[in-house]
């Protein structure tokens, strides 16, 4: 079930009205119609995997009790790592042992051994790299005690499995979640408009400025040797703005939701592409998942306090395991070590905390050393994207072999006036309410009720009017 | 929350009366001039054309990939060309055709390869059009579940149209694309003697899977046809080379699981490669002489299977 489908339009209103009316007045209820509607929410996908998913639950609420029951370190060792072990051992059966193997076996045929390894027929469960992630986080902060266990099994599984949040973040942390789900939720009207309204804006993102990039970029990227330098400059472009309309509409779709329900979720994005650099690019893109590997990761191993290497050596990690994160294939392990090289810069000069405030606050226009900084940044991102969407890295090289050649000056082929007005709107909005949690957070609040409506109204229409085809959320896979 | 339910009812009352309206309003011009208005003149052909008759059912690889005049000549049967767009779903074609099939038809079933991938079968907003703009828009609501599943959401974007100042203005389209693009058999002979710059090609088939459901809707049109006197015989559309050989895969499993069935079939999808010359603008779309050779090769076919039937 997509969130930009009639169908959760009509499970949504459903959930909604059962939660604030029929169980209203008992969080036991709401807790339980929230765990039904994300189970059934999730096995619209493929009820099959239902059954990994209670499987994970079950695992880290059982080894989460042991560990903080147990009577000697020993033994909550045992239970930590087996619980890590299942986890990762799921993630890497269903998402990396094919790529292993045939990495393995490509390895030995380049040195003379002829090795068939098994690959698997398996589909990739839905949103296992953020329910694994979430379960991990959960279970590593009651070792390291952080923590107590949740005690509540449905709360726990609510936690779990919460159904805006399911299929593809944000990765929350039960510090932020569980205490929210063991409280009584009050009816917030002002929460639930801006719910609506971040729906809105998250659904614009994703039909309209997503779904119409993917197909421009499918077409160039399917077929590439038949198109111009500059058909391949634009649809590299088109493809950041995919990714990013495609993921953060999602984001917003979930936080809204979750703000209707009466739940506040971590933020996800944070208007990456005004960064100025790589590094406060990472601070604004896939927030949840940048925190937790440096929570659960880059601090583990040391952090920045062990000196220049160590530093050097945490950022490759983190970007490299980043990178696979996303997906079984090299051509992700190089996207992550690109971003690595691109920070590296401000890693060794320690210049990465320099842009920490938001860009051009209180001002309309930045400053050109900052418009500067914010295109050279998105040159960047825009470049590693590439091996981030190519099927392959010889696909990858071959695209960005016939991107520089002179018929870079060429017009390009197919580009539609309507998808390039789209993304200028995009960016206007964005820039205006860069300042907010979201694009149209505050942006007409002062108008009149007319005009204010009269602008939702064109949103709705704009969705309706310049829909893309339907392209599944780029995340989901991971 | 009474406020706040009051509050968004009211926002969202406002966009359905304008839905409800548009759903109500007569078509636009612009889809008056549709290639999909020709859907109940096209009937109105199964409906009134005498006997001996041959219906070829497809999308558009058929209205732009026959020469009915050398069916007819070949023949000697009256030619029924239904083909008007894919988008409309096999299932349509099927069950649409299906209730003009009379005693004594020959049926000629060759279907986009892409029909039997994925859910394309069940239709995408051609099929919504065709009702709402031709046909009484009340019968789409009689079509099987799972078409209505797939184009119900294109419902909110039609009835948008009705009032998009392009649909009334600068109505200029391609005549090949309109509904005068066609001849009194149902061929699209409105491009003939043209060249189409830069044809589209597929680089693979959409649709994960293949559709047995689509496939098991054949045999049970095949068992309808013979129930009611006539002959159905499946065959394959012309398609381009290029496109062929990226879908082979995916072709010849379609190809594998057709032939495990009790139907008809005449030829093989190779026999109705086309090179790039005999192309028009899409990989199904034919030129004058990618139509004629495709007719030419379906003739021979149709020819040696009725020898065997006896219905020469």
């Amino acid at each position: 079930m997509l969130f930009n489908s009639l169908d959760f339009a009509l499970f949504f209103p459903v959930v909604f009205a059962l939660y604030w009316f029929v169980a209203k007045d008992h969080l036991k209820w709401q807790n339980l119609l929230l765990l039904v509607a994300s189970y059934f929410f999730y096995a619209c996908w493929d009820w099959r995997f239902l059954f990994l998913l209670m499987f994970s639950t079950v695992l880290d609420y059982y080894t989460g009790l042991q560990m903080y029951d147990a009577k000697s370190q020993r033994m909550k060792r045992f239970w930590f790592w087996l619980s890590v072990g299942i986890n990762l051992g799921f993630l890497g059966i269903f998402k990396y042992y094919n790529f292993f193997a045939e990495s393995l076996a490509a390895s030995l045929s380049a040195v003379g051994f002829h090795a068939d390894f098994w690959t698997l027929q398996v589909i990739l469960p839905v949103g296992i790299s953020f329910y694994t992630f979430h379960g991990l986080s959960y279970v590593i902060d009651i070792y390291k005690d952080r923590i107590k266990p949740e005690r509540n099994f449905v709360d726990y599984s609510v936690f779990v499995s919460f159904f805006p949040l399911l299929v593809a973040g944000p990765i929350e942390r039960a510090t932020h979640l569980l205490p929210q789900i063991q409280s009584k939720r009050v009816f917030d009207r002002n929460n639930a408009v801006d719910g609506l309204k971040q729906v809105l804006w998250g659904l614009f993102k994703k039909v309209v400025i997503a779904d119409n990039c993917a197909e421009y970029v499918n077409m160039v990227f399917a077929n590439s040797e038949n198109y111009s330098a500059s058909t391949h400059a634009v649809a590299a472009i088109f493809f950041a703005f995919q990714i990013y309309g495609d993921f953060s509409g999602y984001s917003d779709i979930a936080l809204g939701t979750a703000r209707l329900l009466g739940i506040d979720l971590l933020r996800n994005f944070s208007y990456p592409y005004f960064s100025r650099d790589i590094a406060e690019f990472w601070r604004r893109w896939h927030i949840s998942l940048s925190t937790w590997f440096r929570d659960y990761l880059y601090i583990p191993l040391g952090g920045s306090k062990g000196g220049d290497w160590m530093r050097i050596r945490n950022t490759f990690i983190i970007f490299l395991v980043s990178g696979f994160w996303h997906g079984a294939n090299w051509t992700f392990i190089v996207w992550g070590l690109l971003h690595a090289l691109f920070i590296m810069p401000s890693v060794i000069f320690k210049t990465n905390r320099n842009n920490l405030e938001i860009v051009a606050a209180g001002r309309i226009f930045p400053k050109f050393k900052d418009l500067t900084a914010i295109v050279v940044t998105f040159g960047l991102t825009v470049f590693a994207w590439i091996f981030f969407r190519a099927d392959s890295l010889a696909g990858a090289f071959q695209f960005i072999g016939e991107m520089f050649n002179a018929s870079m000056f060429s017009k390009p082929e197919g580009v539609r006036n309507t998808t390039v007005w789209m993304i200028v709107a995009l960016v206007v909005v964005e820039w205006l309410g860069r300042e907010q949690k979201y694009g149209i957070a505050k942006l007409v609040d002062r108008w009149p009720l007319v005009l204010r409506w009269l602008f939702y109204y064109t949103i709705v229409f704009l969705i309706f009017e310049f829909r893309g085809s339907s392209q599944q959320f780029i995340y989901f896979q991971f | 929350m009474k406020q706040f339910l009051k509050k968004t009812v009211l926002f969202l009352c406002i966009p359905m009366a304008v839905m409800l309206i548009g759903l109500l309003l007569p078509p636009t011009p612009r889809a008056e001039q549709s290639l999909l208005l020709v859907a109940p003149i096209k009937d109105s052909m199964l409906q009134h054309v005498k006997q001996p008759r041959i219906i070829l059912v497809s999308g558009s690889s058929m209205g732009f990939g026959l020469v009915s005049q050398i069916v007819k000549d070949s023949l000697h049967r009256n030619p029924i060309n239904t083909g008007i767009h894919g988008g409309m779903g096999l299932y349509y074609l099927l069950d649409n055709t299906a209730q003009y099939i009379q005693k004594g038809d020959i049926v000629v079933l060759a279907p986009e390869y892409h029909q039997f991938f994925g859910d394309f079968c069940e239709g995408n907003e051609e099929l919504l059009r065709v009702y709402f703009d031709n046909k009484n828009g009340l019968d789409f609501f009689k079509l099987r579940a799972v078409q209505l599943k797939k184009t119900y959401p294109y419902i909110p974007r039609y009835a948008m149209s009705k009032f998009i100042p392009s649909q009334y203005f600068n109505l200029k389209t391609q005549e090949f694309y309109s509904k005068r693009a066609f001849n009194e058999y149902g061929d699209v002979n409105q491009h003939w003697g043209q060249t189409w710059p830069n044809p589209v090609v597929f680089e693979k088939i959409d649709g994960d899977y293949l559709n047995t459901d689509v496939l098991q809707a054949v045999v049970e049109f095949n068992e309808l046809v013979k129930s009611k006197g006539a002959t159905l015989y499946f065959t394959f559309p012309g398609y381009l080379e290029h496109s062929f050989g990226v879908g082979k895969p995916q072709i010849k499993e379609f190809e594998a699981a057709l032939r495990k069935t009790n139907l008809t079939i005449l030829g093989t999808p190779e026999q109705y490669i086309m090179t790039p010359d005999l192309i028009f603008d899409t990989p199904y779309h034919l030129t004058k002489e990618g139509a004629t050779k495709r007719t030419q090769l379906l003739v021979k076919d149709l020819k040696t299977q009725m020898q065997k039937d006896h219905l020469e």
